[in-house]
């Protein structure tokens, strides 16, 4: 697979806890290729920022029991990679983008000096940093670049706090950039303007991105492809346009059932039940206790990822009755 | 004008210390069994006006009257029967009920103080609430922690429906739930609507979530009233500028492309 910029296999991550540790992630697989745009999709707990974060094992060591698995990155295997080589693809090769830019940022240092340490740990642009730090300002949008630059964060409005992430992030114009759910604490407007400005610079750039959301609407305009998690596992992957016209599994098909639509239409169908905490999955099918279609071979039988026939490899459901879901 | 239930007429809200008003001249009313939403971004005021017509800040000018008489002139027993009849819920279920109460305490105290029950034992009544709002009776001796965000929420809905309300406000009430969560919430206020006939004041960021509950609403930004209207009217046809950039800001999944189309 020469094409694919990040390969994950089999990953599973187990936090410590108890004797027998909390299982966040199961067995999850994803490929992400050079250039693209892939989102991956679940409600809290579902084990989507817990997948993101081990990608350049930004996971706390000590809270770990088992990270298993394979994840390969340009050629290289990360998890055994030694940290000190790991420092080197971090914020360079990979970088992430987060939910809370207030957060995230430093509040004690100005935005030129947290943009321009990010260019220093990886030597970069030595000579010129101060012009550098306005370029990237101004390609994240931001025109008054001296005084952003001379800014505190807490002067900043949380979408320009953003652009500013976005524009670490951006520094060492990294091949794979992480965004995990890095507009859900913006307003609307603003959150379009940013994933717009996130959606041209991918292009531009031939940048893969790997956005996290827990917005299905999101995911599909922003990304061809997408996978949907639930309960630490990847339920079903496609092209968004496939997965929200004929979703294959009933968890995709409910969640589309359960949100508001903006010009109106039919009565939402809530999901019964509540979302699984980590480690408490059912037995079986992990959505089976929620689900309108299971039966008793649901309840025992614990389904694998199977290739939806007719998508010439794109799409793959973890569910039984993958057949019914949206018809034949 | 005299059937209205619940009205604001121009009021202005000043914060100390902004330049500009929190609120800035807005009227507003409700009549018996509507359903309004209040839409805007962060700042927009929204919130602000909700304290505004709970009483809970002294306005620069302007007015609420409920049932046609100014809140502001309700002497204490006239406000105790106000706050029995406005009812609140909060948009962040993890902090608004207190951790160290049960929820039969947080229920039966609303109970006991505005002796809606025979306050010797609130407990049957406590339990037919929990029942009404989708959750089991059992839930009586437990905590806060115990519950998980959606139970939460309606505990929230229970609390605020306990003294049986004229009107319930609700703050973003489900903005901190996951999706699959939120339509449970969102149809139980939509039963709670059609069942009691209570006026719903709903505060929301997400516009189709106004559309789905609510009959009429109101675009808030900076303060101001831009737009307001039935929500097939202002979400269709909308007339004023920031509406239409609101919309189309919107992602919308039968569009989904269409909310990365405008300015970056």
């Amino acid at each position: 697979m020469p094409d694919s910029l990040l390969e994950i296999e089999s990953l599973r991550v187990v936090f410590k806890s108890g004797r027998d540790g909390v299982e966040a992630v199961s067995n999850v697989s994803l490929s992400v290729k050079s250039g693209e745009a892939v989102a991956l999709v679940g409600e809290s707990g579902s084990g989507k920022s817990v997948t993101a974060l081990s990608i350049a094992r930004l996971l706390p060591l000590d809270s770990i029991k088992t990270l298993d698995g394979s994840i390969r990155f340009e050629g290289q295997e990360l998890l055994s990679q030694p940290d000190v080589c790991l420092r080197k693809i971090r914020g360079s090769r990979i970088a992430y983008v987060f939910q809370e830019p207030g957060a995230a940022l430093n509040p004690v240092f100005t935005i030129g000096y947290q943009i321009t340490e990010a260019l220093k740990l990886h030597d970069r642009g030595a000579g010129n940093r101060r012009q550098k730090v306005s370029e990237l300002l101004v390609s994240v949008g931001i025109a008054d670049t001296a005084r952003v630059s001379a800014a505190y964060p807490h002067q900043l409005s949380g979408g320009q706090q953003q652009r500013v992430m976005l524009a670490i992030a951006l520094a060492c114009e990294p091949a794979l950039l992480i965004a995990d759910e890095p507009t859900t604490a913006l307003d609307v407007t603003v959150q379009s303007q940013i994933l717009s400005l996130l959606k041209k610079i991918q292009k531009e750039r031939g940048m893969s991105v790997i956005l996290i959301t827990h917005n299905l609407a999101i995911a599909s305009g922003f990304a061809r492809r997408m996978a949907v998690m639930y309960a630490g596992q990847i339920v079903e992957t496609g092209t968004s346009e496939d997965l929200i016209k004929t979703p294959r599994h009933p968890y995709t098909r409910a969640l589309l059932h359960a949100v508001p639509r903006l010009k109106g239409g039919a009565r939402l169908e809530g999901i019964p039940g509540q979302v699984p905490s980590s480690g408490q999955w059912a037995a079986g099918c992990r959505f089976h206790d929620r689900c309108a279609m299971a039966r008793d071979n649901c309840r025992v039988q614990t389904p694998e990822l199977v290739r939806v026939d007719g998508t010439e490899g794109t799409s793959f459901s973890r569910c039984l009755f993958w057949r019914e879901v949206s018809g034949s | 004008m005299s059937d209205n239930l619940l009205c604001a007429e121009n009021i202005v809200l000043n914060y100390p210390g902004l330049s500009r008003p929190a609120i800035d001249g807005v009227s507003m009313a409700v009549t018996p069994g509507r359903t309004l939403g209040i839409v805007g971004e962060s700042g927009s005021g929204k919130s602000s006006l909700a304290r505004c017509l709970l009483g809970l800040e002294s306005l620069s000018s302007g007015r609420v009257l409920f049932e046609g008489n100014d809140i502001r002139h309700f002497n204490a027993a006239a406000m105790l029967q106000y706050r029995k009849k406005v009812q609140m819920v909060f948009q962040d279920p993890y902090n608004s009920l207190n951790p160290r109460m049960t929820v039969g305490e947080i229920l039966g105290e609303m109970l006991r103080y505005h002796r809606m029950a025979d306050t010797g034992n609130v407990k049957p009544e406590v339990e037919a609430l929990l029942i009404s709002v989708g959750l089991s009776g059992n839930l009586f001796d437990r905590y806060p922690h115990e519950l998980s965000g959606g139970q939460r929420q309606r505990v929230g809905i229970a609390r605020a429906l306990s003294l049986k309300p004229l009107v319930v406000i609700a703050d973003e009430p489900v903005s901190a739930l996951d999706v699959s969560i939120q339509a449970q919430l969102l149809n139980l206020l939509k039963k709670m609507v059609t069942e009691t006939g209570i006026t719903l004041i709903m505060i929301a960021h997400d516009l189709a979530v106004v559309r789905y509950v609510c009959v009429d609403v109101m675009v808030m930004k900076d303060g101001v009233v831009v737009e307001s209207g039935t929500v097939e009217n202002v979400i269709d046809q909308p007339r004023h500028a920031y509406t239409k950039s609101l919309l189309a800001a919107v992602p919308d999944i039968e569009n989904p492309e269409a909310f990365l189309a405008g300015k970056q």
